[in-house]
């Protein structure tokens, strides 16, 4: 009898980059099985290879021994085999039941062209439709919302919507992205019972991607961990929470790039008690935000950040994926205004002034995922990142400062953006960022994505424009001990809350770091 | 469709007004159809004529809103299925004698089949140059037409006849009326049947989110190519009435501006949305009847008139009526609805909770 799937040597590629490296991984029919990693170790990848939406370069992947390959991707759902997405794709100028009926479009017993008639068969059928819709929206709690339009319907009933519409189809096996993202505790905790159902009483197999490690830790009884496209480790939750290499992939190596006494201002700062914590609200830092809440739509994606970025320092922000970090930056370059609390900068409120207005006071960002523009050369990028400002004179000045801390960039001015490697590419966004001569630049995940060879070389080149331009830094990073290792100060954000702060050298030893990002089994 | 419920209280002659503007959808349809059957025979021979002609674009706004309202894919060239739809079943009298009954849904087959085939460009473009791509189609046909001397007419043009069926002849516009009634009744049974099952549902599907379609089990391809089939069933079948309407068909009367006007029909009339189809027909070539007969001298003053009109409608529309018609009357349902909560709460009743947010269900 043949696992209900089996990968095997999966490969896939975009461009030079390789996002599955001969990953293999089965399923046995009844299990509940996860699939994690830190962000872009190709999770999401390897499930949109399963649901056929990429073609692979290399691999096999079968379904009951059935090869899926030569499937298209509409076919993927007949071998009974239903998914969830990332973000919630539902069809959203549809009611609940309407979803559900698409839902079982591949179990729709008709042809498309018999419906231009009230033919028996076909009332017959569409009767049952929606009585096995009506059924499943009772069991999972949906049978109050049946006739709402799903965009009506709060962010969790919309998540239940989609699992749902997954199950009306009667998969053998389901591939769940992320189903916690967004969900607060008490959700998590519901959704954990409703997954053990789906297993328990639908009999249906389960593979789950997910960041929330108490859910997966909590639920799942085989794990397989991805880091940059690889399988690293695979086993049961307590072998994997053990296992050093998925602790190294998700808290970083344990190096520090640059020596201790390379850092001695922070250190002269932090011993002088001007530090951060509650206590040492008295000082002015450069930095401050109080009680922010943020939401997306309904969503509340930060619940309680307050947090010091002193003059001159570098901060760190870390924490799991879905923790609220880059929203936190995001709130302070006014990308996401904060449904409470405030924001100040040197003692002045900027939570109410727009993106722009908050440049020119002097705070720069290098987004998560880069977003240079690709069709413009090296010197146009950079000069984009000078927009807001009047002196053209110096921007040429500048450009030839920011080209000595990167020189790779000065190198390749003429060359497009498009064509620059991924660690070229964030070297660009952090000297675009630079470029608005910025007081405090705020840098998202640059090491996303990137080799361990460049991760080292950015963040050294990080730690010297601090030092150099006295250039304040607050960086969200999922690489928390490489993080850790440059900054002067570090916050640990869970479920959209600061847990925890501390210098640097405290919280690099601090065992509470690393159960944020590998969470503790049963605690969902 | 939301359920209403009756309340206890609440002084009768109210109730009774609001039950009667909701619940009976039924009723006002009644009245609406016995309208339609009663009205022409006091109108003048033009004003029948004109009502055919309510009828015919109502049948292209049906098949277009199908196309562009509830699968997603646009077209600007309509008017090549209405002439495609208009000559063949023209041609198919005029030169295979073939009858009537034969003839109209041969034109219709014809025409879906070309749409199937139009459909085939229209699983690689999308937006823009899906656009441009039918643009080319709508200025093709006519020019086909045109240079396809022997069969068309060429500029001559074709006179196709007036219908014959069991032995009666469709001479008098009034008896034409009725026909094209009955088969305008028939299609738009077909398009309710068909969008409130397995077709209908994949096509807002696919609309919604190709990739969660997919994931469905729904076939891109083939529901992209089916609606565009669909909707050159309906515009050649209406093609086909209008040829024998007129009774005088040139190449040169399938013009870019019509195909404009077809898709004012549905912009106006509001987007997926079957009623909304037949009011934005019905508004639209109204209020052009209006004009040109209200104020005789501003169309000979204004050649471009209706075109000129056209755009006008389109930008109010998308601008400050995103739903057409349709969704003005959602809208109005929707404070009657809200109003009659507010009164039946006032008034101590129970209200049991059904969302006002229920779907149109076609």
């Amino acid at each position: 009898m043949p696992a209900l799937l089996e990968i095997e040597d999966l490969t896939m590629r975009f461009g030079s980059l390789t996002a599955l490296d001969g990953v293999s991984l089965h399923v046995e029919a009844g299990e509940i099985v996860g699939l994690i990693g830190p962000n872009g170790s190709g999770k999401t990848t390897c499930f949109n290879c399963i649901s056929r939406f990429y073609d692979p370069a290399g691999g096999q992947i079968r379904i009951e021994g059935r090869e899926m390959l030569g499937e298209p991707s509409h076919r993927v759902i007949e071998h009974g085999l239903a998914r969830t997405f990332q973000n919630v794709v539902l069809f959203h100028t549809m009611t609940v039941m309407e979803n559900l009926l698409v839902g079982q479009h591949s179990q729709t017993p008709y042809r498309a062209l018999a419906g231009v008639l009230p033919l028996p068969f076909v009332r017959r059928a569409e009767r049952d439709l929606r009585r096995r819709a009506t059924d499943v929206a009772a069991m999972l709690g949906l049978d109050a919302y049946l006739d709402t339009q799903v965009t009506h319907l709060p962010y969790g009933l919309r998540k239940m919507t989609e699992l749902a519409r997954a199950l009306v189809s009667r998969p053998k096996l389901m591939l769940l992205d992320e189903p916690a993202a967004g969900l607060n505790p008490s959700e998590t905790e519901a959704l954990a019972q409703l997954i053990r159902r789906l297993r328990d009483e639908f009999g249906v197999t389960v593979l789950l991607v997910e960041h929330d490690m108490g859910l997966v830790m909590g639920v799942c009884e085989r794990i397989y961990v991805l880091d940059f496209g690889r399988r690293i480790a695979a086993g049961t939750p307590d072998e994997v929470q053990r296992d050093p290499a998925v602790i190294e992939a998700y808290l970083g190596e344990p190096v520090s790039v640059v020596g201790e006494q390379q850092r001695p201002h922070a250190r002269t700062r932090a011993a002088s008690g001007a530090g951060i914590g509650i206590d040492s609200r008295a000082d002015q830092p450069m930095l401050r935000l109080q009680q922010v809440e943020t939401h997306y739509g309904q969503v509340q994606a930060l619940r309680d950040i307050s947090l010091d970025v002193p003059a001159s320092s570098i901060v760190t922000l870390i924490g799991a994926n879905g923790a609220g970090k880059s929203t936190t930056l995001r709130a302070i370059s006014g990308l996401v205004r904060p449904t409470h609390g405030t924001i100040e900068l040197e003692g002045r409120r900027i939570d109410r002034l727009s993106p722009s207005d908050i440049v020119s006071l002097g705070i720069s960002q290098a987004p998560e995922g880069r977003q240079i523009l690709a069709t413009l050369t090296v010197a146009e990028n950079l000069k984009l990142g000078s927009y807001t400002r009047r002196d053209r004179g110096s921007v040429n000045e500048d450009l030839e400062r920011v080209f000595t801390y990167f020189p790779v960039l000065a190198e390749r001015r003429k060359q497009l953006g498009g064509t620059l490697s991924g660690g070229e590419q964030q070297m660009l966004a952090i000297a675009r960022a630079l470029m608005s001569r910025p007081r405090l630049l705020l840098l998202d995940e640059p090491s996303l994505g990137l080799a361990p060879l460049y991760v080292r070389e950015i963040f050294k080149i990080i730690e010297t424009l601090n030092r150099e331009t006295d250039t304040t830094i607050l960086l969200v990073e999922q690489n928390a001990n490489m993080a850790l290792s440059i900054a002067d100060y570090g916050y640990v954000l869970r479920n959209g809350r600061v847990v925890l702060s501390g210098t640097s050298e405290l919280l690099r030893d601090n065992e509470e770091v690393q159960r944020s990002y590998l969470g503790v089994r049963g605690v969902a | 469709m939301r359920s209403e419920t009756p309340e206890t209280t609440g002084s009768p002659l109210s109730h009774l007004t609001l039950t009667v503007l909701l619940a009976s959808r039924r009723l006002w349809l009644g009245l609406l159809l016995l309208l339609c059957l009663v009205l022409p025979n006091f109108l003048s021979s033009y004003m029948v004529y004109i009502m055919c002609l309510l009828l015919i674009y109502s049948m292209v706004a049906i098949g277009l809103n199908i196309l562009m309202g509830y699968a997603g894919q646009i077209s600007v060239g309509h008017t090549g299925f209405f002439a495609i739809g208009a000559y063949t079943s023209a041609i198919a009298m005029l030169s295979l004698a073939l009858p009537f009954w034969i003839a109209l849904p041969l034109a219709g087959l014809i025409s879906g089949g070309i749409g199937f085939l139009l459909g085939v460009p229209a699983l690689r473009l999308s937006g823009f140059y899906l656009a441009v791509a039918t643009l080319g189609f709508g200025i093709t046909v006519p020019l086909v037409i045109l240079n396809s001397e022997k069969v068309s007419g060429g500029h001559m043009g074709l006179n196709p006849p007036r219908p014959t069926l069991f032995g009666f002849t469709f001479s008098t516009d009034l008896s034409y009326y009725y026909l094209t009634f009955a088969i305008l009744l028939l299609l738009l049974a077909v398009a309710c049947w068909l969008l409130r099952t397995k077709a209908g549902r994949a096509w807002v599907a696919l609309r919604d989110s190709e990739t969660a379609a997919q994931a469905m089990g729904i076939n891109l391809a083939y529901y992209k190519t089916l609606a565009f089939a669909v909707s050159g069933f309906y515009t050649g079948v209406a093609g086909s009435l209008n040829g024998h309407l007129i009774t005088s068909i040139h190449p040169e009367g399938y013009t870019f501006t019509q195909s404009i006007m077809f898709l004012t029909f549905i912009v106006v009339g509001g987007m997926a949305s079957i009623p909304g189809s037949i009011m934005g027909a019905v508004f639209l070539t109204v209020v052009q009847q209006i004009l040109s007969f209200g104020f005789p001298g501003l169309e000979s003053r204004f050649k471009d008139l209706p075109a000129i009109m056209y755009g006008l409608f389109l930008i109010v529309c998308i601008m400050f009526l995103p739903g057409g018609l349709a969704g003005i009357v959602e809208k109005a349902r929707d404070l009657i609805w809200h109003a009659r909560r507010r009164r039946a709460r006032a008034e101590g009743g129970t209200v049991i909770e059904t969302t006002p947010l229920a779907n149109p269900e076609v």
